[in-house]
Order: C-alpha cells, then structure tokens, then sequence
C-alpha cells in the first residue's frame, strides 16, 4: 500500500502489520500534512509532535525486537483538546486554560496509546465544548475543509476538520448534545456517540455531567468501530462508566432482512434542506431493498427535547463550571480579595457563549425557577426517554436526519444563540436517554456539501448500530469522496 | 434570606430578566459584567429563557417522571489514589509549601 492522506486506519494498521513501512515514517508523513494544511483550517491548536515521534519510535524498536505490536499500530489519531494528555497542554479552547498542562492522562488517551495509536495533535474546539461551529473557540474557529468560509460544526471542530482534510484517518471527540454527531455530519464523516457510561471520561474536562459522553470519529465506518474498540470498557476511575467489556470490532457484515427499522417521519416534516431529506429517504430504500422492515415511528416528547436539554445541560455547567476560580488550576487574575479574584478571573477567562450558558444555568437553577425549570425539564427528559424505549419495544434501529441542513457560513448565526442551538435538534432528543447513536454521510448538497443521516439503537448496541452504519455506507458509496 | 432567594424576591414585578435581575444573577454566577457586555447579553439570555419556557407548557402526564430518566450508576464513595500532592499543586497559578495560596478573606489575617 502506498501511504496517502486518505489511507483508513485499517489500511494503515495492515501494512504496518505486514512490516513494509515503519510506524515512525507514517507518524513523519501526518505531522507534514498537518504543518501544511493546519494554518489554512486551524484545526490543531496543539501539534503533538515529540510524543509522536517517541512514540513511533517506541513500537519499531518493539518490532525490531520481534514483539507481536498492539492492534491499531502506528495509526494516527487526533484528540480533542478536552482531553488531558500528560504534559501536553490542555485549552478546552478557553483562555481560562489557555496554559493549562495536564498532570495526568484521561484513561482513553491511555487506551488509544496502550492500542498502539500515536497522537499527533490535539484539536481545536468550542470553548468548554459550548457550541455548534467552532467559533466560541479562544483560539479562533477551525475551518470545515469542504469549504474554507464555512464553520465545520461544533463543538468538536477541529477533530471533525483534521479529519476530513486527511491529517489523521480518525480523531476522539467528546459529545454532550451532538458535538460529535453534528461535526460528522458537516465534515462528511462518520461519528458516533457511545451509549452514556460506555467509554470512560476520567480525564474529559466536564461540561455536563449527566450527558458528557467521549466518542470516535473517521472517514469510514470501519476506522470509527476500530477507534470504539479501542477505548470502550468499565474503568474504575469513573464512577459513571458501566460495568460492560469492550466492545470488539463488529464483524460479519450485516444481513439486513429481518431489521426493524423506525423512519423518524416528524423530523423530516421539519425544515429541512432537500439534500438531508433526499438522504434520509435514500437510507431507508438501502436498508428496505436489502430485506430490512421500514416503518414511521414518532416521539412524542422530542419536539419539547432542546428545551430541556438548554436547561439541563446550562444547570449542569454552571456547577461544574464553578471550579474555574483562579486557585487549583487554569488562570488566575489577583485581586485583593477571594472573592473579587474570582470574580476577575471567570470574567476574564471565560468567553460569551460560556458566560450566557452560566447565566442561564444559574436562573433555572435559583429559588423560585427551579420547579418551574429544572425540575420540570428533567421529568421531560424522562418522558423522552420513554419514548425512545418504547420505540425500541417495536423497532430495532431508528433513522432520521443528523442536522437540518448542510454546513453554515463562518459568522452567520454568531450573533444569534438560539439559532444556533437549533443546529443539534435532532441530535438531543436520544442524547437525553443516554441512547448510543452514530452520523454517517448520506449524500451532498448540489453546492457540493456533505450531510448526515443518524441512526439510534438501544442502549449498549453499538454493534448494531455500526454493522446498519457499514451496510448504509457501501449502499451510498461516498466515501471515496474528498475535499479538494 | 439567602441570596438565590434575594435574587426571586427582590425583582418581582419586573421583566423577565430587567437589569436588576441580571445584575443579581451575574453576582450570583460570580461573573463581573460590564455595562456594554449587559447590554448585548441581557437581550439573548431573554430570548434564551423564552424559548426555554416553553418546557412549562409540556401537559403534566405519568410520563413526566424522574424515575424514566436513564440509568447513571454511581459506584461506592470509597477512597481511592488520587494526584500526588505536588502534581495537583504543580497546576496551580500560586501555591508555597504544599497549599493553595489565596488573597485573605478573614480581616486582619495574612495571604
């Protein structure tokens, strides 16, 4: 094989396998693509290099030894910049941590390296995960390689962009409404969001405690199950991750005849862009003429899911949020006082998008909107999970749309929050359960834009889900498709 | 009266969200503000609370329940090694001798 931008994980992990490139000339050919391309896209803000090249270094002298190596060797991986790495910087794409240098390894960066995978940068991101196109980022938007005047969906930007444009072949996010779903689906790529507590985020900066969830992302469906593979299984040092094995690479292909398959017909009454509708709709005529059942399923509660997801998710940040007080970590603006450098500090430290989301979260949560609010929006929660449940009483795998439409202008909805939190309405509503579910490109815009379609499985299924993501994927034939 | 409650009782019969109550919240969140920025977010964070409203006018049904909520386990509170105590401190914008440094807070006291 001969190594290019596009080579998958796959491929890169069979020749490395079969010994006809060292992982270090592999490593050396990711860092320059990401030297050329990366001040065009900004989609790293930390370029990873000597931890690279050590680490490359480390698995040929392995080889050379005759050490059978680890099972995603030599491949290239980028993470988002909410993952501490140890001794590498860590910004969650805020000045608050804009010097921030991890002490410690979150326990998927363990996992992916322990697999053999060697990171080469970490990735440029909505700041605190806040965000639906990059640009509450401190360190300026990254920029979808589709199409350089467009924001390449939020909060996981960078990796999405890094991806798509052939830096690496695949890239952790971390999803809370859809930052991992949503950025696939701008970018062309496949992502998925693991079942809440199915991959462990010891080490993930926390946004929203209930909804945090770490997930893969890659060009093809293949490198996204290699990837989960990779980092899935119970960890001790979170208290949230489930007590479940890891989930192997699915294999044999799926026999579709016999799937029930629930078509989400009231998100494709929304307003959508034809060419999310047109892929939606292709989705289901694959899977029905490979044998699988089609029917219309409704939500009932989903229409009242963003509601309460920009309740809940405000109120959990503003908790979590409250540790940025300029004493542990992250910066610090002296004052006089404990409280007025406190105050100095979040004010200086964190962006507008941040701020509006404390704000909110601190309302619902205040004596005398806390019913009204909070409480309220966590029993909708409950109905929305309920409906998901019984949908899977009935179908096995429900498909809908991953966003409204294709990828938006930089700047365009800036200025308006709420537009923007309308990017991930469909991508909440089974976030809210803890529901695992993945983005896979379902066609383009005439304009040449990538768009997604989502499936959503039951909980810990995430080998159906990717099995029914792989079978989509061969019918629609795209993925040989790349930016320019 | 603890000052969440300040916050609801002090601004009754306001708007929403009048300058007030924001000024209120902001102290509340800990964020100092300053005019201009008010000015612009005040409005947003209105629209915000408005469209988020809407969750009021979901029907009380059975299915409105905590209890449908996914499962989030939690393990046993036990302790466990954590950070080494120069590695936690190693992050710190200020610390000396193994601690924190803070600005004092009680009168008269030192840093």
């Amino acid at each position: 094989m001969t190594l290019s931008a596009w080579s998958t994980a796959a491929s890169i992990r069979d020749t490395v396998a079969k010994g006809e490139i060292s992982c270090a000339e592999i490593a050396r050919f990711f860092l320059d693509r990401m030297e050329s391309l990366n001040p065009g896209l900004n989609a790293i803000v930390t370029v990873t290099e000597e931890r690279a090249l050590a680490a490359a270094k480390a698995l040929d002298e392995r080889r050379a030894k005759g050490e059978q190596l680890p099972p995603l060797a030599g491949v290239p991986a980028v993470v988002k910049d909410n993952l501490c790495a140890k001794g590498t910087k860590t910004t969650c794409g805020s000045r608050m941590l804009a010097g921030y240098v991890a002490p410690y390894d979150a326990t998927v960066i363990s996992k992916l390296e322990a697999a053999g995978a060697i990171i080469t940068g970490k990735a440029n991101m909505d700041e605190f995960a806040m965000g639906s196109s990059g640009e509450t980022s401190a360190f300026g938007p990254a920029r979808n390689p589709w199409n350089r005047k467009l924001v390449p969906g939020g909060s996981s930007s960078g990796a999405a962009a890094a991806v798509a444009a052939g830096m690496a072949p695949f890239a952790l996010g971390s999803d809370t409404g859809g930052s991992v779903k949503q950025p696939a689906a701008f970018c062309g790529l496949a992502g998925l969001r693991p079942t809440y507590g199915r991959v462990s985020r010891y080490g993930l900066v926390a946004f929203a405690s209930s909804l945090d969830q770490v997930g893969p992302m890659a060009r093809t469906v293949e490198d996204c199950a290699l990837l989960f593979s990779a980092i899935s299984g119970a960890d001790s040092r979170d208290s949230t991750c489930l007590d479940v094995a890891p989930e192997p690479a699915p294999r044999p292909p799926l026999d579709p005849r016999g799937l029930r398959v629930g078509l989400l017909a009231e998100q494709l009454e929304e307003n959508l862009d034809p060419a999310v509708r047109d892929g939606v709709m292709k989705a289901a005529a694959i899977l029905r003429d490979g044998g699988a059942r089609v029917r219309e399923i409704s939500l009932p509660h989903a229409s009242y899911a963003l509601a309460a997801y920009y309740v809940i998710a405000p109120a959990e940040c503003s908790t979590n949020l409250a540790r940025y007080d300029g004493v542990r970590y992250g910066l610090r603006v002296n004052a006089p006082t404990t409280g007025e450098q406190t105050e100095a500090t979040r004010s200086a430290g964190f962006g507008e998008e941040v701020t509006r989301r404390i704000l909110t979260g601190t309302f619902v949560l205040s004596a005398g909107y806390r019913d009204a609010y909070y409480e309220k929006a966590v029993r909708a929660r409950g109905a929305i999970t309920l409906d998901f449940e019984n949908a899977f009483g009935e179908v096995d795998v429900l498909l809908g749309p991953t966003t409204p439409g294709p990828a938006f202008a930089l700047g365009s909805r800036s200025g308006d929050p709420l537009s923007m939190y309308l990017c991930d309405v469909f991508t909440i509503p089974p976030n809210l359960g803890g529901f695992p579910g993945i983005s896979l490109p379902c066609g383009f815009t005439d304009g040449g834009l990538p768009v997604g379609a989502q499936l959503v499985g039951r909980r810990l299924q995430e080998s159906l889900l990717l099995k029914t993501a792989a079978f989509l994927e061969n019918g629609f034939g795209l993925t040989e498709r790349h930016p320019e | 009266m603890r000052r969440s409650e300040t916050l609801y009782y002090t601004a009754m019969g306001e708007e929403m969200l009048g300058p007030k109550r924001f000024e209120a919240l902001a102290r509340l969140a800990k964020l100092r503000i300053s005019p201009e920025q008010a000015c612009k977010l005040r409005p947003q964070l209105e629209a915000i609370l408005g469209y988020i409203g809407r969750i009021q006018t979901l029907e009380e049904t059975p299915a409105l329940s905590r209890n449908n909520a996914a499962p989030r386990p939690l393990r046993e509170d036990e302790p466990a090694e954590g950070l080494a105590p120069e590695a936690a401190l190693g992050a710190s914008p200020n610390s000396a001798s193994g601690y924190f440094r803070v600005p004092k807070f009680v009168k008269g006291g030192k840093q």
